[in-house]
C-alpha cells in the first residue's frame, strides 16, 4: 500500500485554486454497462445524482435528470428522466419522458413516453401515451395509456431491438 | 471550481431544478439549482453561482459561489468566493473568505488538537466576519 498516496494529488490543502479554462471530462464513468441503449444525455442541463447519494423529498424543475442512487419522494420534471440500473426510486414520478433501468416503487406519469429497460423492476402504476418494454423487465402493476397531447419531439428514442 | 468537480463522481443539481428535502451521500455534490432541506455528504460540496441553498450542510469541504442560508459544518475547508454569500454559523478546520464575499454568522474553528476531534466553540462574533467584507 502506498503510504500517503491516498489523497488525490490535486487536493492539497492550502493550494490555491487554479483557474484553468479547460473543461474536464468528469462524468466518464457514467454509463459503463448501466445503459446498453444510447443514453439521452445532452450534458448542458442534466442533473445527475450518483450511486451513493440518497435524497428524500420533492424535486421540481426542468431539464434532464439521471439518477443512479436512491430517491424517496416526488419528482415533477419537465424533461427526460433516466433511472439508471441500481437506482432505487420510491414515490410519484412525473416527467416528460421516463426511461427506467432500475427499481421503482410508485407511480410513473409521463407526458411523452416511458421505456422500461431489461433491468427495470417496477411496482406500481404507469400512465403514459407511449410505452416500450424490453424483454426482461419486471413490471408488477397497472398501465394506463393516456392520450398524447402533443407529438413529442423524440430526438433519440432508444430503439428496442430484440 | 475544478477542485470539486474533478472528482470521478460528482452529483449535479442543475440550474432549473429545485429540491425540497434531504440529501445524504458519500460523494461530491455540485449545486446550481435550488435546495431546501439538508445536505449531509462525506465528499465536497460546491454551491455554484446560480445555486440557492437553504439548508444545513455537513461535508468534507465546501466552496460557496452562490447563496447559502443555514449552518455549515465542514471537516476541512470552508471557502467563500467573491460571489458567495453565507448566512449562518459555520464550523470548519480552515476558512478561506475572498474579498467581496458575504458572511453573517458565527465561526467555530475545529482545533487541531492531539486527541481526535474537539469541536470547541471559539469566541467568535459576527463582527469578526464583517472585517472580511469589502472596504
Amino acid at each position: 500500500m502506498a503510504l500517503f498516496q491516498k489523497k488525490q494529488p490535486e487536493q492539497k490543502p492550502g493550494q490555491k485554486p487554479v483557474y484553468k479554462a479547460e473543461p474536464k471530462p468528469e462524468q466518464k464513468s457514467e454509463d459503463k454497462k448501466a445503459a446498453p441503449a444510447p443514453a439521452p444525455s445532452p450534458q448542458r442541463d442534466t442533473t445527475f445524482f450518483t450511486k451513493k447519494l440518497n435524497i428524500t423529498g420533492n424535486l421540481t424543475g426542468e431539464g434532464n435528470l439521471i439518477i443512479q442512487g436512491g430517491f424517496d419522494g416526488e419528482f415533477d420534471l419537465r424533461g427526460q428522466l433516466k433511472i439508471a440500473q441500481g437506482a432505487r426510486v420510491k414515490g410519484n414520478v412525473k416527467a416528460q419522458d421516463i426511461s427506467v433501468s432500475g427499481d421503482v416503487e410508485g407511480t410513473l406519469t409521463a407526458s411523452g413516453k416511458v421505456h422500461l429497460d431489461s433491468t427495470a423492476k417496477i411496482k406500481g402504476r404507469i400512465t403514459t401515451p407511449k410505452i416500450s418494454v424490453s424483454e426482461g423487465a419486471v413490471f408488477d402493476g397497472e398501465i394506463k395509456m393516456s392520450r398524447a397531447t402533443s407529438p413529442s419531439p423524440s430526438a433519440s428514442s432508444p430503439a428496442v431491438k430484440k | 471550481m475544478e477542485r470539486v468537480t474533478s472528482g470521478d463522481s460528482t452529483s449535479l443539481l442543475s440550474k432549473n431544478v429545485k429540491i425540497e428535502g434531504d440529501i445524504q451521500g458519500e460523494e461530491n455534490l455540485h449545486v446550481e439549482g435550488q435546495l431546501k432541506g439538508s445536505i449531509k455528504i462525506t465528499g465536497n460540496v460546491l454551491i455554484g453561482n446560480t445555486g440557492v441553498v437553504e439548508a444545513d450542510i455537513e461535508a468534507k469541504s465546501i466552496v460557496i459561489q452562490g447563496n447559502v442560508t443555514g449552518n455549515v459544518k465542514v471537516l476541512q475547508q470552508l471557502e467563500i468566493q467573491p460571489t458567495g454569500r453565507l448566512i449562518g454559523d459555520c464550523t470548519a478546520r480552515s476558512i478561506d473568505i475572498k474579498e467581496g464575499a458575504i458572511l453573517e454568522g458565527r465561526l467555530n474553528m475545529i482545533r487541531p488538537t492531539g486527541d481526535s476531534r474537539v469541536t470547541q466553540a471559539s469566541s467568535t462574533t459576527p463582527e469578526k466576519s464583517a472585517e472580511k467584507d469589502p472596504k
